[in-house]
């Protein structure tokens, strides 16, 4: 995959997280950073990926929830809630609906 | 651009000058735009009002929306990192505050030429307690800054100075002596907290920025994870405890982080950083129950003195005392307003 322009990869950023939430029981910042960095969006920074989660969290789409860290300080882990879910379903329709409208332009710029 | 040209601005109807004044009041007010951005953007507004030949409402559309999308675009976070709740950086905030305190003093030396006549009477003991009044409020409104932008030191410092000033007043007060040392005309008086506020008003605001704005020493991760706790705080009125949580979460990402990532590099300058953190949907409410207890610490104190005074009864100027009745009265309407305002904004989540 191509790196993607780094103001996409923020405007797509809060419905990826929740994409990757949806997959897994809990997860945490820096595994969220590799998640994302490994499926092509490396111009996502710590300094972008922690105040989205921390909207999320104050938008009731994830909560919080501390646990042990590996030898360091204790974890902050985010887990998706209901909100969130029907949030990524709402928004993942919409995002459909975005890239289709931009592909056909597209297309028909290359016709 | 200039100052004037929004001002200059002529539009031809009624409703795109109030659709203007409210884009306007929006931006300065609500979102601390810049100097003058706000007269670029209605330039802009009127252009394309003027090319449309329709109301400003129907080609760009309702202006609290306007203002929104044009502060989310064109205000940078640079700029809105540095400033506070009011919009004001720490220079224009001990600005504001000295030349407020001017102010102050030449309404109460006003009134008081209207109460008491045009001479005053200067003892020793009562220089020194006014003295160590003005300079303890001098002190005070710059620990509040020093303590908004997360310069605790500072802030310990100058909240030392006002203890020391109101001590060391209080102790000369005793030891002085409270005999005539000479009259003076009041309005000399009126005269001296104008200069105070003109001297205050020409304040070097950008050296005092630069001076609550410097970054921690490059590579002090702790020095840097330290300031953002303070800002988060004190900038941005965040909980303690969720404050902690931030800060905890950067020390586990650099932990977890390769060798040598700094928290600069990592989460860049950390007032912007402390922004974004801070800039959700719970920022309002994180605001308007700071402003509560301001307003509720206000209203206590005056309160107090307001009762006091009534049950001591030692026959104070009736002018006083009223004025003091409306003070009261104004702080516990705002308290009010306040209180309904929190209870409208949303709640931060439970940290």
């Amino acid at each position: 995959m191509g790196v993607m322009n780094g103001s996409w990869a923020r405007a797509a950023l809060p419905l990826c997280l929740l994409g990757i939430l949806d997959g897994e029981p809990r997860s945490y910042g820096y595994a969220l950073l590799s998640r994302l960095a490994g499926a092509g969006l490396t111009g996502v920074k710590a300094a972008t990926l922690y105040p989205a989660l921390t909207r999320l969290e104050e938008e009731g789409a994830v909560e919080v929830e501390w646990g042990a860290g590996e030898g360091g300080p204790g974890r902050k882990y985010y887990r998706i809630t209901e909100e969130g879910r029907a949030r990524l379903r709402r928004d993942r329709a919409a995002w459909g609906d975005f890239t289709r409208s931009v592909a056909s332009l597209l297309a028909e710029g290359d016709a | 651009m200039s100052g004037t040209r929004g001002a200059s601005l002529t539009w031809s109807r009624e409703e795109d000058e109030d659709w203007a004044a409210t884009v306007e009041v929006r931006l300065v007010l609500r979102h601390d735009a810049p100097d003058g951005l706000a007269d670029e953007v209605l330039a802009e507004a009127h252009e394309m009002v003027a090319e449309a030949g329709r109301p400003a409402l129907e080609v760009l559309g309702a202006p609290e929306e306007y203002a929104r999308t044009v502060a989310a675009e064109r205000i940078g976070e640079a700029h809105r990192a540095r400033v506070d709740a009011n919009g004001l950086t720490p220079g224009e905030r001990i600005v504001a505050a000295q030349v407020s305190l001017g102010l102050v003093g030449l309404v109460l030396c006003v009134l008081d030429w209207v109460q008491d006549g045009l001479w005053a009477e200067v003892t020793p003991s009562g220089a020194a307690v006014f003295a160590a009044i003005v300079l303890a409020l001098a002190c005070a409104s710059v620990a509040v800054v020093a303590g908004a932008a997360g310069r605790w030191r500072g802030m310990w410092g100058f909240a030392g100075g006002v203890a020391a000033a109101l001590v060391g007043g209080g102790v000369l007060a005793v030891f002085l002596s409270e005999e005539r040392l000479f009259r003076v005309p009041v309005p000399v008086l009126a005269v001296g907290c104008v200069a105070v506020a003109a001297a205050a008003a020409a304040l070097p605001k950008a050296r005092i920025d630069r001076w609550f704005a410097s970054p921690p020493p490059a590579g002090d991760d702790e020095a840097w994870l330290a300031r953002l706790g303070r800002l988060l705080r004190g900038r941005h009125a965040m909980p303690a405890a969720q404050a902690r949580g931030h800060v905890r979460e950067a020390r586990q990402h650099l932990a977890a982080a390769p060798e040598g990532e700094s928290a600069e590099d990592a989460f860049g300058d950390v007032e912007v950083y402390a922004l974004r953190l801070a800039e959700g949907p719970a920022r309002k409410g994180r605001l308007a129950r700071r402003k509560l207890y301001g307003s509720g610490a206000a209203a206590l104190f005056f309160t107090v003195l307001l009762v006091d005074d009534l049950i001591a009864g030692d026959g104070g100027s009736p002018f006083w005392t009223a004025l003091h009745v409306a003070v009261v009265a104004f702080l516990l309407w705002a308290f009010w307003t306040e209180w309904r305002e929190l209870r409208s904004a949303p709640r931060p989540p439970a940290d």
